[in-house]
């Protein structure tokens, strides 16, 4: 499945060799290094990552939105044919909000406490559709609610945000992404994390339905492989600041290649029966931190299989058959003990 | 849960009431309602549910951090509220919590041999002499090196700062420890490693655990019951694997059916249940009814009682005896 998708459809994000270093005094700390990511058209790519991955400035670079410590040292980011990185920020303000847009992990956090949630709505529009005239902006908030189901969608214009619990409040996140109507690109950085069960249920659901229906592009950030298997097309894997793995959803959860995905899949606790209680696999070790001069594979001092050649030679991103790719010296090799434990079922 | 030991703690009629204020208006809801448990020495008990569905302030009641209203907390054996000063200091030192924010948990400007060396001084568990030792003992035993003793916590990592929040619940060589939501703060590759040291202490020191989580799969790999709460009630209670097998309630099924299984095979369809936790909303009938997709005329006007359906098989629905089935394969966490 994953496969055709990324064959022929036209990019709506499309980077290539993406880095990006903090300035410290010490010299520059590489968070994210030579990143490739792109996103077709109407599709749902997620991209797994643990804290410090990297993740979340890669989402902010495309945005346009980087701390003031942060700069990009190499790479482009080519949103529907144009190069982000090389555009006034005045142009990349104009796009963010516009045809790219983010919907974030807490929207408590990211709406304005102290404005109603009609205000917040409309104001997006005043911004980036000034000729749409003031009665018409109210009723295209209320269609906006509609759509993400928010119910009373008329009475909750004059709410605010502390009124709406955290499904509604992400719910709104969600319409003040879309209230344009012209976006191409929804970058969700963790958007269910901050929600119950039940409720993040009912938002994946929401993302997979516009994506079916208004043809839309997400890149969809989290840390939960569940959130992934349930929604994107295509996954990347990223571990201190690489991609480690790229591959369609089906050939990443039956197949993966990289060891860490694999330590990834191995420790979530699948139960029941005589595993109960048992010793879950896990990855031993920590994430290096980005500080740290790095020789070898960014992975080596955690991975079981390590050898010399990892930690002396970096592993490039290379190709592991039709549509995906893996940065490991060993993938070949490994490809045959990578059988999903489960892979009877 | 075998019938035949006496549990380790039990409760009877629990119950805990807030004052929301809202506005100019008063409201009073109640956390925790009328809720009965049993947990027997070196299991595990789970308790379930979403936000506002009362666990933390179980949490809080069965450590007697907060008072109950009503209902009555034994623990071994004894009612803790007739306890003398002397045996309350006991019990604390018996029941110890792990709570969900390693960061949050310890105080900044500790070092992590204080926060170890707190409960064994409190408690006058060692000697000034033998504390050093006795606290590299129990940092060993979570998997510290010695050497993290003259750190502060925000030299640590998340997985470390747990590992310190276990040890001081450990030090005092409790009999329970409640653990409320211990690994959800933390990266999935760290996770496994402190689900481990939680078995590995259970198997040790004859732990029991009383488990607050919302990862079903989690939940089903560690538990030996499972609780499930909704609006402060009990709804469902049984052996983690007859409850797993074959949940009974309609709020057991749509959590589990909600919970993203990380198998694209199993995509869920339509969300299990509409709507949200509505907080004060019911004031008659069943609280899930306003989002079950079997209520029925009756579900609005008798609460339904916790009722025994098989052994050790507890579940609060006028409808349970038609949720036998197991669920759709799809809809599995397993």
């Amino acid at each position: 499945m994953g496969d055709t998708l990324v064959a022929e459809a036209p990019r709506v994000l499309d980077v290539r060799g993406l880095s990006i270093a903090f300035r410290r005094p010490a010299g520059p700390i590489r968070v994210v290094r030579d990143v490739d990511l792109t996103v077709g058209h109407g599709e749902i790519v997620g991209l797994v990552g643990e804290s410090g991955s990297g993740k979340s400035i890669f989402a902010r670079a495309i945005l346009g939105t980087l701390p003031r410590q942060a700069e990009v040292l190499t790479g482009e980011i080519g949103f529907v044919g144009s190069d982000l990185r090389h555009m006034p920020p005045s142009q990349v303000r104009h796009l963010r909000g516009d045809r790219m847009a983010l919907v974030p992990q807490e929207p408590m956090t990211s709406l304005n406490p102290s404005l109603r949630i009609g205000r917040q709505l409309t104001e997006v529009l005043e911004v980036h559709r000034p000729e749409i005239r003031s009665a018409a902006r109210t009723e295209r908030a209320i269609e906006m609610l509609e759509l993400v189901g928010v119910n009373f969608p008329g009475e909750r214009l004059s709410q605010y945000p502390y009124q709406l619990s955290g499904g509604l409040r992400q719910r709104v996140a969600i319409a003040m992404a879309l209230i344009c109507g012209r976006v191409e690109l929804l970058i969700a950085d963790e958007p269910t994390t901050a929600l119950d069960v039940t409720i993040q249920a009912q938002i994946l659901d929401l993302f997979v339905r516009l994506q079916t229906k208004q043809k839309m592009s997400v890149l969809l950030i989290t840390h939960d492989l569940g959130v992934i298997a349930q929604t994107a097309q295509r996954v990347a894997v990223m571990y201190a600041g690489e991609i480690v793995e790229m591959a369609g959803v089906d050939d990443l959860f039956a197949t993966p290649r990289h060891p860490y995905t694999r330590g990834l899949l191995d420790s979530l606790p699948r139960a029941g029966g005589a595993a109960r209680k048992a010793h879950l696999p896990s990855i031993e070790g920590a994430v290096p931190s980005p500080a740290e001069e790095r020789r070898g594979c960014s992975f080596v001092n955690r991975c079981a299989f390590g050898v010399d050649l990892c930690r002396q030679q970096q592993p490039q991103l290379e190709s592991a058959g039709a549509g995906r790719s893996v940065r490991c010296h060993r993938w070949q090799e490994l490809a045959d003990q990578f059988v999903r434990r489960d892979a009877a079922l | 849960m075998s019938a035949s030991k006496a549990p380790l703690l039990s409760t009877r009629g629990l119950r805990k009431r807030y004052k929301l204020r809202g506005g100019n208006a008063v409201r009073q809801i109640t956390a925790v309602d009328d809720v009965s448990i049993q947990l027997a020495s070196g299991e595990t008990l789970a308790v379930v549910g979403e936000s506002g569905c009362g666990k933390s302030t179980l949490a809080k009641l069965i450590t007697q951090l907060e008072i109950p209203d009503e209902g009555e907390l034994v623990f071994d054996g004894r009612p803790v509220s007739t306890r003398s000063r002397r045996e309350r200091l006991a019990f604390r030192r018996d029941v110890q919590i792990v709570l969900q924010d390693p960061y949050g948990s310890l105080t900044p400007h500790f070092r992590v041999h204080t926060l170890v060396a707190e409960p064994l001084r409190i408690h006058r568990l060692a000697t000034p002499s033998k504390l050093p030792a006795r606290v590299a003992e129990i940092l060993e035993s979570v998997g510290l090196a010695p050497e993290i003793a003259g750190r502060f916590p925000h030299e640590l990592s998340g997985g470390q700062r747990q590992r310190v929040s276990i040890a001081r619940a450990i030090a005092t060589r409790p009999r329970l420890i409640v653990c409320d939501e211990p690994v959800s703060a933390l990266d999935v590759s760290v996770r496994s490693q402190i689900v481990n040291l939680l078995l590995d202490l259970q198997r040790e020191l004859g732990l029991s655990y009383l488990f607050i989580s919302h990862d079903l799969a989690l939940v089903d790999h560690i538990a030996d019951v499972v609780c499930v709460m909704y609006l402060g009630r009990i709804v469902e209670q049984a052996p983690a694997a007859a409850f797993f097998a074959a949940p009974r309630h309609p709020y057991s099924r749509a959590l589990i059916a909600s919970s993203p299984v990380p198998d694209p095979r199993r995509r869920h369809g339509a969300p299990a249940v509409h709507g949200e936790v509505e907080v004060g909303a019911t004031t008659s009938g069943c609280r899930f009814r306003n989002r079950c997709p079997m209520a029925l005329a009756k579900c609005a006007e008798t609460d339904p009682p916790l009722r025994v359906l098989a052994a050790d098989h507890l579940v609060a629905c006028h409808r349970a005896d038609e949720l036998g089935e197991p669920l759709p394969f799809a809809e599995q966490i397993r």
